[in-house]
């Protein structure tokens, strides 16, 4: 016990020179110096990590994540879940295309008793997930002594990574280099246990926060964006230069290098003295889209602002990624990658969109950490949702596009609502998995992507409908600052839901989140007769009191709604009477169907389920509504439309013969 | 000035086959109507009694054609929102020219085929009459050439569709992989973007010339009463070798000229919309004469390249 007093003391002793007002817990900082060679393709680096244990058990080993040891061999669990689901994404690698990261020693830094004390015999590689031995992405050390709670260690790692050609978002192509996930990187223990998951193929990230002092040495001629704030640049002599990126509040860090970036700088100012720069890195090739990346990040920080709080860094580096690099559409603490087409129209959505996705992902990603392993959806899912909301905020909806030889063509005819986004995926391929799942345990990339990016999305916008805008956006708020840096988890997001419904949503929840059912309200009928006076025999005698009936001058109306998927939310009807009345009904939605009966002087029209467009997760649309007569035109309007295209494809395709 | 005087001699003969023009256009209209009626139907079903169908006489409903599209089979998979306007030509050019033709639904390959098939028919009429100099369409006399040359002009399709296929098929996608080898050393999107154009549009002129040696030799077939189809496509080659700047050059003069209609059409398809019942109907009429207008270019390319053969007839 007394060592473990004495470690703590060393570990303040030690501790990264913090910024005031530092962001966010201090759990695992870590000061590293790198540098790259670019002839070999190699980094090598000196880290020196200062974690505390933050939970009550006293710990005996200490778990890391290699990720880049994903791109070692081809059985490996990245690679191994990559060729099941699709091309293998090393399949033409050469020797020198694979990436590996070696550590060549851990030691104890400055402890009274272990000082220099070397742990990497005690270096093991572990397999949590699958047992795979292939796969040597995580890596645990035991510890010489328990480390105590509340007990601070010092490391000195050092280790050499070899950069892979892209994959997964890393990499190096040409003279452009991505370089993500790519240190020593300690995993989160938590709940008596490491929460330390292999690299996979569907999954991204989960760690601890902590603050990054980062030195990069590379050639002079780079432009480097990184995590964070650069403090100082430094020209060596040897052609290198040292850039000193400092950051605190994030729970990773990455940097890109490349000589052909164009870089550009703009303030946004939230408040008279508070202001986040705007670093855009782009390829030359794409200067035409300056503008549009720039406005579209400004978009983000200004929208996001009143929704999920003011973004709390200094910078925010947006990154235009370089063809081929597979490094697009990709998030890091304070930096991102997008991506665009040279010839991208304004309208399109294109670089918007993902400029706006990845940028939201500064929130749920980096400032709530979300674990992305086991609770995908609580990053991608809120992160879609914002970046439809912000989009169709700053730019209204997008307009159809389609590529014919490299060249977008616009559709202007043609908008994608707000609803649209993520239906699709949502009816096709959501329901062959549940939303709650652990990332690399989908069915497949497809199911992943429609549960926790569009299901998840599509669940938050019918939950905004359903509780209201300005309930929703209390809730969000409160979600998202309320929990910046404390990881949180789906029961978080239940009890937020709870407190601004006031009442226990868990039953509606529990239907996105751990069912496969689909949500599908329809109108199955509507019908209108004329009252006729009862017929027959009305009195007890059966003989002189039979009346034959009479049509009235009222008409009585059936309107019958029903539910034909699994899922079950409370709905409005609204009915329209020829004579322009209008009725409106609540529905619990609960059983198969429901029956709503009228009297009045003339016949029901039309009647829609849901009107609002509440439910935005309802795969059905069309059935959500029924008129008395159908629209003649529009059936004739579109095969008109068709035609034209068939009459040209035989008049065009006559080159084949005659 | 070879080539344009032949092109003026196919107008001036073309002129006087307005009747021979609009049979060809009904037929295409007849068999489009083979597939418009159940496409017609399929639309009104997906309607149905709904709003949707009101969103869609008004303006595109793009969510109605999500569930339209990700519940449509056959026919239907060929509706979406480019076959608006410009779409509907650029989804046949690309069709084409990345063979993406055989991935229709088979209905649409059906009908195809027996168009194509009927086209190769009519062909001989259309160039019997031309070559007896009364293009006023008569019918006996039409049927007279198309049944007379059939067997010949079914050959030459049947081996022009070795030629199509084998580019569409071979020489298509090796224009690809070089334009992949390309982009794959590449810094930038530019030069695959270039030379993935450059591919597309080499395999557009290869295309373009199996078709200009295959009309020059149903035109030898016609003019020197050939029944060797191995024969006059050799000298449907060697007319084209010998004269490419007169034959090249007035097949692709017209060519252009179907460019031109072409851009008419789409401009005034998308910039003279109106909507309603009206609407409708001034769209159908756009797009009749434009399939009218498509119908006599393919009369005049027959017609100049059968003088163009004459002119240089020994």
């Amino acid at each position: 016990m007394k060592l473990l007093t004495a470690g703590l003391v060393f570990a303040a002793a030690l501790s990264i020179p913090c910024l005031p007002g530092t962001l966010g817990p201090q759990t695992a900082n870590y000061t590293m110096d790198v540098r790259l060679d670019v002839k070999h393709r190699t980094i090598n680096g000196r880290e020196v990590l200062m974690w505390t244990n933050t939970s009550p058990d006293s710990l005996t080993s200490l778990w890391f994540h290699l990720y880049w040891n994903a791109f070692a061999n081809s059985g490996t669990t990245f690679m191994t879940e990559a060729g099941l689901s699709g091309p293998a994404p090393a399949g033409n690698f050469r020797k020198e295309d694979w990436g590996w990261i070696r550590v060549d020693s851990i030691k104890i830094l400055k402890d009274p008793t272990l000082e220099g004390f070397d742990l990497t015999p005690a270096l093991k590689f572990e397999q949590p997930d699958d047992r795979n031995p292939m796969d040597r992405t995580v890596a645990s050390v035991g510890l010489p002594r328990p480390l105590a709670p509340g007990e601070t260690l010092v490391l000195e790692i050092r280790w050499e990574g070899r950069v892979p050609k892209p994959v997964s978002r890393t990499g190096v192509i040409n003279d452009y280099y991505f370089i993500g996930q790519w240190f020593p990187k300690i995993g989160v223990y938590q709940d008596g246990g490491w929460n330390c998951h292999q690299f996979h193929r569907e999954s991204e990230f989960f760690a601890d926060y902590g603050t990054y002092d980062v030195t990069l040495t590379l050639p002079a001629s780079f432009v480097v964006g990184a995590t964070g704030r650069r403090l100082e640049l430094t020209r060596n002599a040897d052609g290198t230069a040292s850039h000193r990126y400092v950051q605190d509040g994030v729970h990773d860090f990455a940097w890109t290098a490349s000589p052909r970036f164009l870089e550009y700088r703009q303030r946004f100012e939230f408040a008279p003295g508070r202001t986040a720069e705007v670093i855009l890195l782009l390829q030359p090739e794409h200067r035409r889209l300056k503008d549009r990346y720039l406005k579209a990040v400004m978009s983000g920080l200004k929208l996001a602002a009143p929704l999920l709080g003011d973004y709390p860094y200094d910078t925010i580096t947006c990154v235009d990624p370089a063809y081929r690099s597979r490094s697009g559409g990709m998030e890091y603490p304070t930096l991102f990658t997008a991506g665009a087409g040279f010839l991208d129209p304004e309208g399109s959505g294109n670089p918007e969109s993902v400029t706006i996705h990845e940028f939201g992902h500064s929130y749920f990603y980096g400032l709530l950490g979300s674990n992305e392993f086991e609770h995908p959806w609580l990053d991608e899912g809120f992160t879609t949702f914002f970046e439809s909301k912000v989009s169709n905020l700053a730019y209204g909806p997008w307009t159809y596009t389609r590529t014919y030889f490299g060249i977008p063509v616009l559709f202007r005819a043609v908008r994608i609502p707000l609803e649209a986004s993520g239906i699709s995926e949502v009816r096709r391929s959501a329901v062959r998995d549940v939303l709650q799942r652990r990332a690399w345990e989908f069915q497949d990339g497809t199911s992943y992507g429609a549960n926790s990016y569009q299901k998840g999305e599509v669940m938050l916008r019918t939950l905004e409908r359903v509780l209201g805008e300005k309930a929703f956006a209390g809730l969000l708020r409160d979600y998202s600052l309320g929990r910046w840096f404390t990881h949180p988890r789906p029961e978080d997001f239940y009890e937020a839901v709870n407190r601004y419904a006031g009442r226990d949503m868990s039953p509606i929840l529990d239907q996105f989140l751990h069912g496969s059912g689909v949500c599908d309200y329809a109108l199955g009928r509507i019908d209108s007769r004329r009252r006729r006076s009862v017929e027959g025999f009305l009195g007890e005698k059966f003989s002189g009191d039979w009346n034959p009936g009479r049509a009235e001058a009222v008409f009585e109306s059936e309107v019958l709604v029903e539910r034909r998927g699994e899922i079950r939310l409370p709905v409005d009807v609204w009915v329209k009477f020829e004579d322009g009345r209008t009725a409106r009904e609540t529905w619990d939605g609960e059983y198969l169907w429901r029956r709503f009966r009228y009297e009045g002087p003339s016949q029901v029209v039309q009647a829609v389920v849901d009107p609002g467009f509440k439910l935005v997760a309802d795969i059905n649309r069309t059935n959500n509504s029924l008129s008395r007569k159908p629209n003649r035109l529009a059936p004739w309007k579109w095969t008109v439309e068709w035609l034209g295209w068939l009459q040209h494809a035989l008049e065009f395709f006559t080159i084949f013969g005659g | 000035m070879i080539a344009p005087l032949n092109i003026l001699q196919g107008f001036k003969t073309v002129r006087s086959a307005g009747r021979l023009v609009v049979f060809l256009y009904l037929v295409n209209l007849g068999f489009s109507m083979v597939l418009a009626v159940p496409m017609h139907n399929s639309l009104a079903d997906s309607f149905g009694r709904s709003r949707a169908g009101e969103n869609m006489a008004r303006e595109f409903d793009f969510l109605w054609w999500q569930e339209y599209r990700d519940r449509g089979r056959g026919l239907s998979s060929t509706f979406g929102p480019s076959v608006i306007g410009r779409g509907a030509l650029l989804n046949n050019l690309e069709g084409l020219l990345q063979m993406k033709l055989v991935g229709f639904p088979a209905e649409f390959l059906v009908v195809f085929l027996i168009y194509i098939l009927l086209r190769t028919f009519l062909a001989g009429g259309i160039l019997h009459l031309f070559r007896e100099g009364v293009p006023e369409f008569n019918l006996r006399r039409f049927l007279d050439g198309s049944l007379g040359y059939f067997p010949s002009f079914l050959g030459l399709t049947l081996l022009s569709w070795v030629l199509f296929f084998s580019v569409g098929f071979v020489l298509v996608p090796k224009l690809d992989e070089a334009a992949q080898r390309i982009s794959a050393s590449a810094l930038t999107e530019l030069p695959g973007f270039w030379a993935g154009l450059a591919a597309s549009l080499a395999a557009g002129l290869v295309f373009l010339l199996i078709q200009a040696v295959f009309d020059y030799a149903r035109v030898k077939i016609v003019l020197e009463e050939r029944r060797n189809i191995f024969r006059a496509f050799g000298e449907g080659l060697v007319f084209v070798l010998k004269h490419p700047l007169a034959s090249l050059g007035l097949y692709l003069s017209l060519c252009v000229a179907g460019l031109v209609l072409s851009v008419l059409y789409v401009l005034l398809k998308e910039n003279a919309a109106f909507p309603g019942w009206g609407g409708v109907l001034l769209a159908f009429t756009w797009q009749q004469l434009f399939v009218l207008g498509l119908a006599g270019l393919r009369c005049w390319t027959y017609a100049s390249e059968l003088h163009l053969a004459r002119y240089f007839r020994p």
